[in-house]
């Protein structure tokens, strides 16, 4: 099997993994940063959201071919950004997560949006989220978590 | 789900006293497991349930039995005992019960909160009246004179405290209080009813939150499985030259199905997830389809219609007086609902990890259920139940899908086969394909109303397959999960009765269970009978609801909330439903827009809700927020199809949810009362269907009697009866 250098959460790893081997996968499996979800496998659901380069990007449809030479951040480095505890603050006084599964992709998502969007309207919320399935039907409070971390007061 | 037969009476034991720690166990009857086992002898009706410790520091811990999969029990739980303890929130900490047989560890039907409420509060009081004994004792003074708060015990006249960490060992040493210990006044408590924030919440914003498709041990390999895409088909041949060619992969294993539980198979274990999926595609696999070829759930559902008349084979489930035809004077209306199969489709796909050992099995698995999985791995492997360790991780969904056991035992044939530790992951197609569904079928509806519109005869006939007839053939009788329910309403003849029809498609309990079809059938069949009696359907039930306050309480609050009787703008409507969920009473008022494309939009959902005691209220409506999104997934996109004997849809790329711009404002109006706590997890799926339909009625005149709600059944022009 080929290696594949590439930078996660501001660590270098080389990982031998086959050249169309999920970005996903090589998270989960082989760094063992298991926060990053499998939902769908086919870009449908956005559990698996990561940044690579800073943009919203979904694991499973990127593969460690594409993805190497890249920087890959994932939901556990989300704390070591202004925005990304502004954002965990906010989910915990929300009370956003139910079972949680999809929150990880969630709040990648949201930190993807208000780096785009910093002051989101619904409209814009609604455009940038709904990528992402929750089945719990957090949605509400997800909303109103984004607008609580972009400092927006009540929702507009 | 009736807990009508749970007897309220529970005991306490001080089982074991362990160093410096008070330990209490205590007992609970879990309703679903009764009704899952009916005429089990609750083998001395109970069985220890739930540990509770404070260690020297002051810390509380206490042991949830019950599985946290979104819903809030892991901390609902804790909540409970704190009160009647007067512990301190700040110090109290949650831990998962073991699985041993000892804990009734079942969570579903809406029942962990009602089924634990009086047993943990008589734990939590039982603990903090032996701690009170302790100080009195040290002290010199009568335990009558202590008080309690905050994990401290207070003797006021002599200016003496000490905290509940402090006498921990003397009060170990107290004797256990002879029967029940007084509880609180409910109008003093200070936890319970009080929004506090879920103890599971931290771990769920930073990835660190354990699932069962996260675990990792040692020496484990990963699994991929083909699954026999025809229910009931078996293995011919498989060529796995391609697969074995696939870097990474360690072995392929034929697994025949285990029956009523698992299908045909053919497993890839692999070093990683990605080369076991690879190699999986890359089989060559034969299937015999089987004897159910050629099933659709198009001819079944013309076959239901066929036999909506078979009174022969219609078994009788509830009644009341005597069904009549109508008098002079008086009216029938009738009508024939349709519902579909529904898929789970758990974010976490299911998955499960096990280690078959020589000298016992370890199982790390997100379920609802690890006492079944203990005594099902224990059954198949023909092993003692206690070598069989489960370990349950935080849930990504159950809604009844993760009571079921065949993802772990179909682990524990893997791990066997490679005789090292397995992790077996599904595929998303196979979660939506080889799921246990909610059941298929047909209500027919049939009322007389009087010259005043008044319902006085109800009939409610099923026709279709029952969960319990597949799942636990033989073991039920005329009784049947999918029967249709008893009306809330004071209604002086009614008949339900069910023709029962075989299904090859697997079935089992999904969020609300037979409540979402019953809610469905019955509420939007009362707005039909409402519009035939000329009567505004609110005030047509609450003339029905005379005799309930509690219900009466609940209809008018959300008909007041949402504005009732108010104009809507053109081309919206707004519908009304009521549901008695075992004891929860739900009202919904849904406002809709039907456009002229057909796709129905949900603008608002006004929900009053009424579960007796609140434990978290903030979980509470969370819960109904949760509830409508599942059921407007299910109205709007719900359905499974088989044709050729296998399931068509195959992601959420056709088998879709609701998702962000889809959701509507959801407004939730508690009703705060003390009476006992009754479920909160789906008593608000079942409303918010055919309120949905009463909206589309109302903004369109078009009479919907089928799910899901399609937009060529809308669109401009489209038949509307």
């Amino acid at each position: 099997m080929p290696s594949f250098t590439l930078t996660v959460n501001g660590a270098t790893h080389t990982v031998t993994a086959e050249a169309d081997s999920p970005l996903l996968w090589v998270l989960r499996d082989k760094l063992a940063l298991t926060g990053t979800k499998f939902g769908c496998g086919v870009g449908a659901c956005s559990a698996c959201s990561v940044h690579i380069d800073g943009d919203f990007a979904r694991s499973c449809q990127w593969s460690i071919a594409d993805a190497a030479g890249h920087h890959v951040t994932t939901i556990e480095s989300l704390e070591t950004t202004e925005l990304g505890r502004r954002l965990q603050q906010a989910w915990i006084d929300e009370q956003v997560p139910q079972c949680g599964y999809c929150q990880s992709g969630q709040l990648m998502a949201a930190a993807a949006l208000l780096k785009d969007t910093p002051r989101p309207t619904d409209a814009d919320i609604d455009n940038g989220m709904s990528d992402n399935i929750c089945r719990c039907a957090t949605y509400l409070r997800i909303r109103k978590a984004i607008h609580r971390a972009a400092g927006n007061g009540e929702a507009k | 789900m009736s807990n009508k037969n749970i007897s309220r009476r529970q005991f306490v034991t001080a089982s074991a006293v362990s160093g410096a720690a008070l330990m209490l166990g205590f007992s609970t009857l879990d309703a679903l497991a009764a009704k899952v086992a009916p005429g089990r002898p609750a083998p001395d009706g109970w069985t220890p349930n739930l540990w509770l410790t404070v260690d020297p520091d002051g810390t509380v811990t206490i042991l949830s039995a019950k599985s946290e999969m979104g819903q809030g029990v892991w901390t609902a739980m804790p909540m409970i005992v704190a009160e009647e303890l007067d512990a301190d929130w700040s110090k109290v900490r949650v831990a998962r019960a073991p699985t041993n047989g000892k804990y009734n560890t079942s969570t579903g039907g809406s029942q962990s909160t009602r089924s634990s409420y009086m047993p943990l509060r008589q734990a939590g009081a039982t603990a903090r009246a032996m701690l009170v004994g302790a100080a009195a004792a040290q002290w010199g003074v009568p335990a009558s004179q202590c008080t309690t708060a905050a994990g401290v015990v207070t003797h006021a006249a002599s200016k003496r405290s000490a905290t509940y960490g402090e006498l921990a060992a003397k009060a170990a040493a107290q004797p256990v209080p002879a029967g029940d210990v007084p509880l609180k006044d409910p109008s003093t408590f200070t936890l319970i009813g009080r929004a506090t924030p879920r103890l599971d919440i931290p771990a769920k914003v930073n990835g660190t939150a354990q699932f069962g498709i996260d675990t990792r041990v040692p020496n484990m390999v990963y699994a991929s499985v083909a699954r026999c895409p025809v229910f009931g088909g078996s293995l011919v041949r498989v060529d796995d030259a391609k697969a074995r060619a696939v870097a990474g992969v360690h072995q392929v294993v034929k697994l025949d199905a285990v029956e009523r539980l698992l299908p045909a198979r053919v497993a890839v274990l692999a070093e990683d997830t990605w080369a076991a999926m690879k190699a999986r595609d890359a089989l060559d696999i034969t299937w015999n389809p089987g004897p159910n070829a050629n099933y659709s759930t198009e001819a079944a559902n013309a076959g239901y219609h066929q036999r909506v008349n078979d009174d022969a084979n219609a078994g009788v489930t509830a009644s009341k007086g005597a069904v009549r035809a109508a008098g002079a004077g008086e009216r029938t209306v009738e009508a024939i609902y349709e519902f579909p199969l529904l898929a789970h489709a758990t974010m976490e796909p299911m998955n499960c990890t096990a280690d078959v050992r020589a000298d016992g099995v370890e199982i790390w698995a997100p379920s609802q259920a690890p006492d079944s999985i203990r005594t099902g791995v224990a059954k198949y492997l023909g092993v003692a139940p206690d070598t069989v360790t489960v370990h349950v991780t935080f849930l990504g969904g159950g809604f009844g899908r993760r009571s079921q056991t065949d993802y772990a035992i179909e682990a524990v044939q893997l791990s066997k086969a490679a005789g090292r530790p397995v992790k077996v992951t599904w595929t998303r197609e196979e979660d939506i394909q080889h799921d246990f569904y909610r059941v298929d079928g047909i209500q027919r509806l049939r009322a007389v109303l009087d010259a005043q519109g008044r319902v006085v005869s109800w009939e409610d006939r099923v026709v279709g397959p029952s969960t319990e007839a597949y799942a636990f053939p033989g073991r039920f009788g005329n009784r049947h999960f999918d029967a249709a329910a008893r009306p809330p309403y004071d209604i002086a003849n009614y008949r339900l009765d069910m023709v029962l029809v075989d299904s090859p498609v697997p079935m089992w309990f999904w969020r609300a269970v037979s409540n979402t079809q019953n809610g469905y059938c019955m509420e939007a069949f009362l707005d039909e009978c409402a519009h035939a009696a000329g009567q505004d359907p609110v005030q047509y039930r609450l003339a029905m609801l005379a005799g309930n306050p509690r219900a009466v309480h609940v209809v008018q609050l959300a008909a007041q909330k949402a504005g009732w009787g108010t104009p809507l703008p053109k081309g919206q409507g707004r519908g009304f439903a009521f549901y008695d969920y075992d004891g929860t009473l739900v009202a919904q008022v849904v406002e809709a827009e039907v456009p002229p494309d057909g796709k129905v939009k949900v603008h608002r959902v006004v929900c009053a809700f009424d579960c007796g005691q609140m434990i978290n209220p903030d979980t509470v409506v969370a819960q109904v927020e949760s509830a409508v999104g599942w059921a407007l997934s299910a109205a709007r996109y719900g359905e499974i199809t088989v044709k050729n004997g296998a399931v068509q849809q195959s992601n959420f790329t056709d088998y879709q949810v609701v998702r962000m711009n889809e959701m509507p404002r959801v407004e939730v109006h508690l009703v705060d009362n003390h009476e006992p706590p009754t479920g909160v997890g789906e008593p608000g799926v079942p409303p918010f269907a055919p309120a949905l339909l009463n909206a589309i009625f109302d903004a369109t005149g078009a009479r919907l009697r089928r799910l899901p709600i399609k937009p060529e059944m809308l669109k401009a022009g489209a038949a509307t009866d």
